[in-house]
This record gives C-alpha cells, structure tokens and sequence, in this order.
C-alpha cells in the first residue's frame, strides 16, 4: 500500500509536466473511496487503521461525457488525514470550469454543482457540440489545467445502490410523496417507477423491459435538477415476482441493465435466500448481515494427456454483506441465453482509474461473529477442516486438501467431489455447533485431450460434462493465443459451445494458446443457510464453488 | 490482508517468467529463446519443501511429444535449461515440473538466434574480459580497460548455430578482428565471441560496442584505453571512485532536479510550473554509466508507442548530511532540499519570468555532517518554449512542423515530444531530437491514427545528456567520494485539436 501510494504521487508528480492528471466520467458511476486496511488482524472494535483513495472502480469508458450530463471530474488532490473516523469529510474548494469545443479558441463555463477536493461535479451544456472538447479546470486558484473529453450524444447510466447493482428506484405517490422499491417494498403491477441517471443528453429514442415484459417508458429526459435524467417506466402485467427481477433500459442502440424488486400485492419479496423480512428492512435501510462465504474451487491444468493436475482449494471468509453485496449475486449474467463468443481486443479495455486525494483515517473495526475454532466441509467421501478462522480473522482455511500433483487426465481425482455435502460449526460465542447441508456439482472437465487442437478455417466446437450442471451454473470461456483473444459465456448445462471460424482466424497458424473453460455457480442456486447469532442478529452462509480446466491449445 | 491471502490461495500459482540467462542481471523478460540457448524460469513455489530438482521439456505447436531440456541448474523460484537445439521454430509450451510440485506450462517463441551478453544493467557494464599476454583474464572495467591489440571474451548465449562468418564486432564505431565466435567449450548454452582490439579504436569508459550476426544486434559498450590506464570519466570520477565502481560498490551522488514547465489550456490561461529538489542517492557502475548510454541520448524518429513503464531502483541517503544547500543564479535563489515557486495563471505571450532561467548557477553547502562547506557552478540553458498559441492545430492529412527555441540549446540537450489523443484511441506518438534542431516534423501517416474532430494533447521535453550534465566531485568528511549532478529539464504542455 505504501509502495502503490508512492507510485500514485510520483505519478502525480509526472503528470505535471503532461497535464492529462484529470478524469471525466458519468457521476452514475462515480464511487468516491476505496478504502484498504494497513495493518490487517486487530482485535474486534479495536481501532485500525485505514487508508484510500479516490478510485472509479467501475468499468466505464472515461473521459466520455453528453450534453446535460451531471459529471465527475476527479484529479489529483492532496493527502487528506483524519486522526480519528469517520471517514474524512471532503474538504471545500473553489472550482473553475471551462469546456473548449474542438476548433473552437472560445471557452464555455461550466456549472459546478459540489465541489470537493479531488472531485468535482459539474453539469455538460446541454448545446455542447459534439466530438473532442478540452475541460479547463482551475482549483482554489492554482494554474489552470486541462484533460480531454470526448462529448457524444449520451451516455447514460443509472445510479445504483452499489456498482453494477441494483438502480435506487421510487414509486412516485400522491401529492408529491414518493417511496423507496426494496426488498420489503416491492414494486407493483400497474405502479410508474422513477428510477434517476444521468447522460441521456437531448433526445434520445428510448424502450424498456422489466422481466423480460415490454414495459412503457411514460417520461425519460432531463430532471428539474441541474444535469440529472429522470426515467418513468409502468411495471406492465404478467412480469414475474422476484427481489433481482432484470430490468432493461434500451436509449438509441445502447442497453443498461438493472434490477428491481417486484411483487403482485406489494407485500415484501420472497428473498431467493429466504431472508426474513426484517433482514431485507435492515438491507433496505443501508444496514448489513454478518455473512460467511465458502469458497470451493477446483482447478485442473493439462498441458497433455499425460501431463495434468488438479489445484484445489477451500476457505470460508467472515465479513459483513450489504444490500449490494447481497445483489451482487443475482445481477443477471450478460449473454446467458445462448452461445456467444466474441474477439476481446487486447490492451483497449479497462477503466482508468483516477486519485482523488489520499486518505488516513482510524475507524473501528466492526466485530465479527465468534464460530469457533473449525468449519467442517464433509461429504461421504471427504472432510476438509478449515481453521484459524476465531475472532478477530474470520478467515478460515484448509490445511488438509492435497497439493497439486501430476496424473494423467483421464485419472485426476477430486478432494471436492460432487453430491452430497454437510457445513458444521464446532461452535463458538456467538454461534453454537450447527449445520447445514447442500449439494454441489462435478467439477467441470472438457472432453477430449490435451493439448486441443484448433483448426482455424472451421467452426471448432468445445464439449464438456455439462450435464453435472443446474440452470444457475454459467460457463465462461476463454482460447488466448498471442494476439488474440475470445471470449464465450454459455449455460453449463448446455455442455457445448460453438467457437466460430471467423473468431478463430483472428489467431495465427501454427501457434499455441490456452483454452479455459470457468464454471461458477450464481443466484439461487448458490446453496445458503441461515442462523440467528446469539446476539438476535442473522448470520448467512453461502457456499461459492468454482471450478475451470485449462489446457494448451495448438492453432492449424 | 485477508483478501490478499484469499486471492492468492484462490490464484494458486502464478505464469512463469522466463528469461535468456545472460539478462538475469539486467531484470529483462522475454517469451523469445534462441535454439540452444541458456534460459531461466522464474516460477512461484507452493510448497515449504525445498525444490532440488526440476525437469524441462518444449512442446511445439504441431506436435504431442514434449522435447526433454537439458536442467543446468535448480534454485528456489529458478531453474536454469538449455533449449533443445532441435526444437522447431515457432510457437511452443515450455513445461517445467519443480522437485515434486504439478507441472506448469507456458508459451515461448523459438528462434534461430537471440543473442544476448551476460552484463549487470540493462545495457551495461558487460562482463567481459581483457586477456593480458600471460592468459590471465582482468574484468573489463573503468580501472581496468582494454587495450590496442588485447584480446577481449564477451560472454552470452542465444546465438544458435550462427557461423562465426556472420558475426561482426564493432567498438567506437571500428570493425573489430573477431577471433572466435561460438559455443563456449564445455559450457551449456553458453557463446564466447573473442576479438581483438583494433588500432584506431577510440578511447573512454564507455565506448559503444556493436555484435551483430546477420540482420540482428545486440549493443552495449566497454571501457578502452589506449595505455591501459584507468579511463577519463566524463564525470571526472577519481580513480578511487571509480575502483569503487568496479569492484561493485556504490558512490553517494546528490542529485539537484531543476524542472521548469509551461502548461498552456490556451493562449490566455498559460503558467510557470517549476521546482528545485535534491535526492540522496546510491549509484552503481550501471546507475552511472546509464547517463551516457541509454536514450534519450540518441535522436528516435517519430513513431507510435505502446505505453509502458521502466522501473529502477536505487538506494538513497538522507542529503541533509550535506548541509543546509541552495542554488543560485543571478536572479533567482532556491533553497534545498525542495523549493516550489508560487504559481499562477497569465497568459502565454506573457509567462512571468523563470525561475530557473538559462544561464551561470552556484550550488552551495554552508556544510554538514558528512561534507564541508562546498560549492560548483554550472551553465543551464533556457527554458524550452514552443513557438506559436495554444491550442495547437495539427492538420492530419499533412506532414506538421513544431518548432521551439532551438537556438538556447547546446549539443547534448536532447528534446523528446509526445503528442497523445484521447480515450478510445489512446494513440501516443513519440520523437528525439537534439533541441538545437529547433524543429521536427510529425509525418502525415503518423498523425493519422488520430482522429479527426479529437482533441489530445502535445508535450515537449528538454534534457541534459552525457557529458552535458554538469557536474562536480567532493571529498566528504570520512573520505568517500560525493558526486554532484544537476539533472535539469523543462517542458511545454499544450492542448492539440486535430483536424
């Protein structure tokens, strides 16, 4: 952390004498902090320190701005420390904004709506002409600076309660009152939902589905406040009840996806981990669970038939979970619906990431439940123990799982087999002895062997044991070569998928690559468990498995 | 730390680095090895037991049957190999098992050749040897250089089976008489390329040296002196310090950084940025021949680069044992260890004098724990500036010409530009020159992965290089040498609109 901190001011420091330090982007996504612990294991409530820094976390193209767009700028800002938390308040500073269209020896000022050190929030004109423009920026009287934009005609997203999450949606009442959607208070059938974003820009031809069920967009465009979008959508009949139910939001040819919580009666959803009503309140409200997370993976590598071995491991972290972490689980996985492979190209993508001040800050730590010494993972054929997991670490880990070792393909046994399987608790202070049981599938494996030859004028088709496999499960699939690489997501209950020829020419003759196929469970199906902690409060357990064959590929 | 842990229990081992043998030291990785050459796997290990054994084998692209590789050596996180001569060109699996672990895989490339020279740094000091009349070896080196008509050895591998007939030694820029080139006798993977020192070569300590074996090279550079005598270090190092140097130890320099910079939003929003700091540092022979051997002290034509990181380490002293420092010009008096000039907005055509201006400057020490009061002048030269406003305007169906006071700038002042677009492209073009040119053109076909209606931004950068970095060389209180150097640049920023 220290090192990466002085690489970020150096870098800050280089920046100087090449003026790109800012960076633009939809305030939808903007995510002020990320915080990371110095010192790691403290005792509970004790006191720890904490520092962060300001980073978009999101995968969002930066620097893409539309007219009327309420916008983050964030640049680089000085160490701000706290002695002791809260989080440090963002201190005030003087801001000056200017946006020069291309070709333009003109400047137009900006309305800056907050402004903080290390981010600013301004709204785009909404007669900004498109294409390339500088943001001219002046702080607290220091030397102008500038980073450029690129102005479209929109970029829309929705705030959330979390990235990528669920959007903060309304059901608009009478008189000008308005409620929050959430898990204990679901939208209805008939109900107008306001959901708020920004970056719709002027016009904008708009659709919707929620559920999978046409819905009509009644209103979406600009808000009575400065830079915000507003969308109304009617919650149509006939969409199914749910807390994630998939929401799309289609503006010109672009799609956001969301979900909300939707019921017929309005009555609170049925939690797919059958979380209590009270539990969802508390989620609704900003509050967290204490949640335990079993991680189950299974890895198998095999460069030949002969020449294979699997890497396995088992580990359950301890933490508090929110209403977006929770939601995290049941954002629908883009392209399930069928096979679809496409060309990543290599060294574009990712976000930038942006400092926006530097952070020290003293925090209590908030405690975690006590289990007890062991965690038991037992099916009829294996026990795995995973310990060190007493308070205050809440990390506990298998020491008894073998270590890789080589086999050949067609013989490769698994410490984490499929079936039946038993969660035990050896007991702690806040959790007596206790147990749940859950099932989980085969790890995946792809037919065939090692290395997988690909021919390059033919569509190449890739089979595994699919039918291990529930409707929750998901494939992710990836042939990287040296210049290439293409990426396929399937339901693993398909067991097959397509990779088109056209994709595969992209890759040279006579080269080598890697063909990893990833399986993880999602929503639902993930097994889960609940218990009420000796304090009255609610401990949920989910069980995360992951398994992946990866093997040498030849290109012809 | 607990997610750390987790994620690296979850990642389990991590992709070997592989590297040519003789760029160990260096800190150079490649997914290129030469047939027959001495390679080195880096790979993470998982388990406390000690490793001791390791196999090797490749596995071409159209083939099922791994090719064994001849293990040279075994240790903690490395295992040394030979890559089978036979190994077919192209693509292959490096597969490498470590003592009992699984075995892993990665993707290399298998060429003819790839030479590289066993050296230190990235580029130098190589350790090569001058052989004297009694066949006893002396490590090349600042106090011990070679001399007219002594045979040199310089250690490598990657050269394949290259006849010694295509390869070709120049130093200073004088075809050398190559003695042998070829296997090393008894050593696996390893080339010797012998050669004698021709009449005519130049003097210095660090005289460029070219190997080149068909339509490749591998440059570096050796100290030569035509008595044998220590060479004349451009720095005026002593010969104590360069033995120091020599026998691997590093000498306390203190490095005084003077930046000064434009950065111009537009004609009418332009400022001053400047700074003056001292750093405490520990330089080795490759810290210090680096100043006079990589770019950017060559001129580069324009060409599209792929962003990138180098990285160095150096150590570092605290250099308030040298006193309460300042440097000081004629008009100007910035004190050290960190001196930032107020700045503020104006505009371009009328930029508030520099600080840090062209012309004489005194470094001074009242004095300190470790050196007594001291002093040196030293010349900078002025401020770059580009000529014209800002924004710039850069027309993408034609060669563009950007020009800047050239005439404040001596030869050794070297000037790179970059000129970047904005997010998707990402495009950044990048050119040296020497900053007396005043001038260079940004060819239309360059300009052209711009896109057009964009913005971007261009930025120019001057710096001292080689001999024209001042310099000066103190005793300190315990006798070890302090070396002095000003480390000077200055930059102008201007927004760009393509059109």
């Amino acid at each position: 952390m220290k090192v990466l901190r002085i690489a970020i001011l150096l870098c800050t420091l280089a920046g100087i004498s090449f003026a790109q330090v800012g960076n633009v982007l939809n305030a939808a996504l903007y995510q002020p902090t990320n915080l990371e612990v110095l010192n790691g294991v403290v005792a509970n409530g004790a006191v720890e320190v904490i520092e962060g820094f300001g980073f978009v976390s999101t995968i969002a193209p930066a620097n893409i701005v539309a007219p009327r767009m309420l916008a983050v700028l964030t640049y680089a800002a000085p160490e701000i420390i706290a002695s002791l938390g809260p989080f440090p308040p963002a201190a005030s500073v003087a801001a000056t904004l200017f946006l020069r269209p291309v070709g333009s020896n003109s400047v137009i000022p900006l309305t800056v709506t907050n402004a903080v050190s290390g981010a600013i929030t301004f709204v785009v004109p909404s007669n900004f002409p498109l294409g390339g423009a500088e943001l001219l920026y002046q702080i607290d009287n220091q030397p102008t600076q500038w980073t450029n934009v690129n102005v479209v005609q929109s970029s829309f997203e929705f705030f959330r309660i979390s990235p990528g999450g669920p959007a903060i949606a309304q059901v608009p009442g009478e008189e000008g009152s308005s409620g929050d959607v959430g898990l204990a208070t679901p939208a209805q059938p008939g109900q107008t939902l306001l959901l708020s974003g920004s970056g719709l820009g002027n016009g904008s031809t708009v659709s919707a589905t929620i559920g999978g069920v046409t819905a009509t967009v009644t209103y979406a465009g600009a808000y009575p406040a400065l830079g915000l979008d507003e969308v109304l959508l009617q919650v149509p009949s006939g969409v199914p009840d749910g807390c994630y139910v998939p929401v799309t939001f289609t503006y010109n040819k672009t799609t956001v996806t969301t979900t909300i919580s939707k019921t017929s009666d309005g009555s609170p959803c049925k939690h797919p981990w059958q979380l209590s009503v009270n539990d969802m309140k508390t989620l609704d409200s900003g509050g967290t669970l204490a949640s335990g997370v079993v991680n189950l993976s299974s890895q198998l590598n095999a460069v030949t038939s002969t020449i294979a071995s699997r890497n396995e491991s088992a580990n359950m972290s301890l933490s508090q979970i929110g209403a977006g972490g929770i939601a995290s689980y049941f954002t629908p996985a883009p392209a399930v619906s069928g096979p679809s492979c496409s060309t990543v190209t290599l060294g574009t993508a990712g976000s930038i990431p942006a400092v926006n001040g530097i952070f020290s800050v003293l925090q209590p730590i908030p405690a975690l439940p006590d289990l007890g010494s062991t965690i038991t993972l037992k099916s009829p054929t294996t026990s795995i123990t995973l310990t060190g997991g007493e308070a205050p670490s809440g990390y506990y880990f298998s020491q008894n799982l073998p270590q890789p070792a080589d086999g050949s393909l067609d013989n490769l046994p698994t410490s984490i087999p499929s079936g039946k399987w038993t969660w035990q608790s050896s007991g702690g202070k806040d959790l007596p002895a206790s147990s749940f049981g859950f099932t989980l599938p085969a790890p995946i494996q792809l037919n065939g062997n090692a290395p997988i030859s690909m021919r390059r004028d033919q569509d190449q088709t890739i089979t595994w044991n699919g039918a291990a496999f529930d409707a929750g499960a998901t494939v992710h699939i990836n042939l990287s070569g040296t210049a290439a690489l293409v990426t396929c997501t399937v339901p693993a209950g398909t067991g097959t998928v397509t990779i088109p020829a056209a994709l595969l020419s992209g890759f040279a003759a006579n080269t080598i690559g890697t063909l990893t196929v990833n399986l993880n469970e999602s929503g639902s199906f993930l097994p889960h468990a609940q218990f009420q902690l000796q304090n009255g409060s609610t401990l949920l357990v989910v069980v995360s498995f992951s398994s992946n064959d990866s093997r040498a590929a030849a290109f012809q | 730390m607990r997610a750390l842990v987790c994620l690296l229990l979850i990642v389990g081992i991590s992709p070997a680095q592989v590297q040519n043998a003789a760029d160990v030291n260096a800190g150079v990785y490649t997914t290129v090895l030469a047939q027959g050459s001495l390679a080195v796997i880096n790979y993470s290990q998982v388990t406390s037991t000690p490793v001791l054994s390791a196999t090797v084998s490749l596995l071409s692209a159209n083939s099922t049957t791994p090719v064994p590789a001849q293990v040279t050596g075994v240790k903690p996180f490395t295992i040394s190999f030979v890559v089978p001569v036979g190994t077919p060109l192209g693509d292959a699996q490096l597969i490498y098992k470590p003592g009992s672990q699984a075995t892993q895989w990665t993707r290399v490339t298998i060429v003819p050749a790839n030479l590289s020279l066993f050296r230190t740094g990235s580029s130098g000091p190589l350790l090569a040897q001058n052989i004297n009349p009694d066949g006893t070896p002396v490590l090349n080196g600042l106090t011990s250089p070679a001399q007219p008509g002594q045979p040199i050895v310089l250690w490598g591998t990657g050269l394949g089976v290259t006849p010694q007939s295509a390869i070709q030694v120049a130093l200073g820029g004088v075809a050398q008489t190559v003695l042998y080139a070829g296997a090393a006798p008894g050593q696996a993977g390893l080339n010797q390329i012998n050669f004698q020192i021709a009449p005519g070569t130049p003097d210095g300590c660090y005289v460029p040296l070219t190997v080149t074996y068909f339509s490749q090279s591998f440059t570096s550079y050796l100290s030569k002196t035509s008595d044998g005598l220590p060479c004349h270090h451009p720095f005026q190092l002593s010969v104590a310090a360069m033995k120091l140097l020599d026998s691997g130890t590093s000498i306390q320099t203190g490095e005084i950084a003077l930046t000064t910079g434009i950065q111009a939003p537009s004609s009418d929003r332009a400022s001053r940025q400047e700074s003056a700091q001292v750093l405490g540092l520990y330089l080795n022979a490759t810290n210090i021949a680096n100043y006079f051997t990589v770019p950017p002290s060559a001129a580069q034509p324009c060409s599209s680069l792929t962003n990138g990181l180098s990285a160095g380490s150096l150590g570092g002293f605290d250099p308030s044992t040298l006193g309460a420092m300042k440097v000081q010009s004629a008009i100007s008096t910035l004190t050290l260890p960190w001196t930032q000039p107020p700045q503020t907005d104006s505009t371009l055509s009328s930029l508030p004098p520099p600080a840090i201006s062209g012309g004489n400057w005194t470094w001074s020490t009242a004095g300190g724990a470790n050196l007594q009061a001291s002093s040196f002048t030293f010349v900078l030269p002025p401020p770059v500036q580009i000529a014209g406003n800002s924004p710039l305007t850069l027309n993408r169906s034609q060669n563009q010409t950007i020009a800047w006071n050239g005439s404040g700038f001596d030869s050794s002042a070297m000037l790179r530009l970059s000129l970047s677009g904005q997010y998707p492209g990402l495009s950044v073009l990048t050119c040296s020159v020497p900053a007396q040119a005043g001038s260079l053109i940004l060819p239309a076909n360059l300009l052209a992965q711009f896109n057009s209606g964009s913005t971007g931004s261009l930025s120019v950068s001057v710096s001292e290089t080689g001999s024209g970095i001042p310099y000066a060389q103190f005793n300190q209180v315990n006798g070890s040498p302090l070396l002095m150097i000003v480390s000077w640049s200055s930059t102008d920023a201007r927004p760009v609109d393509f059109q």
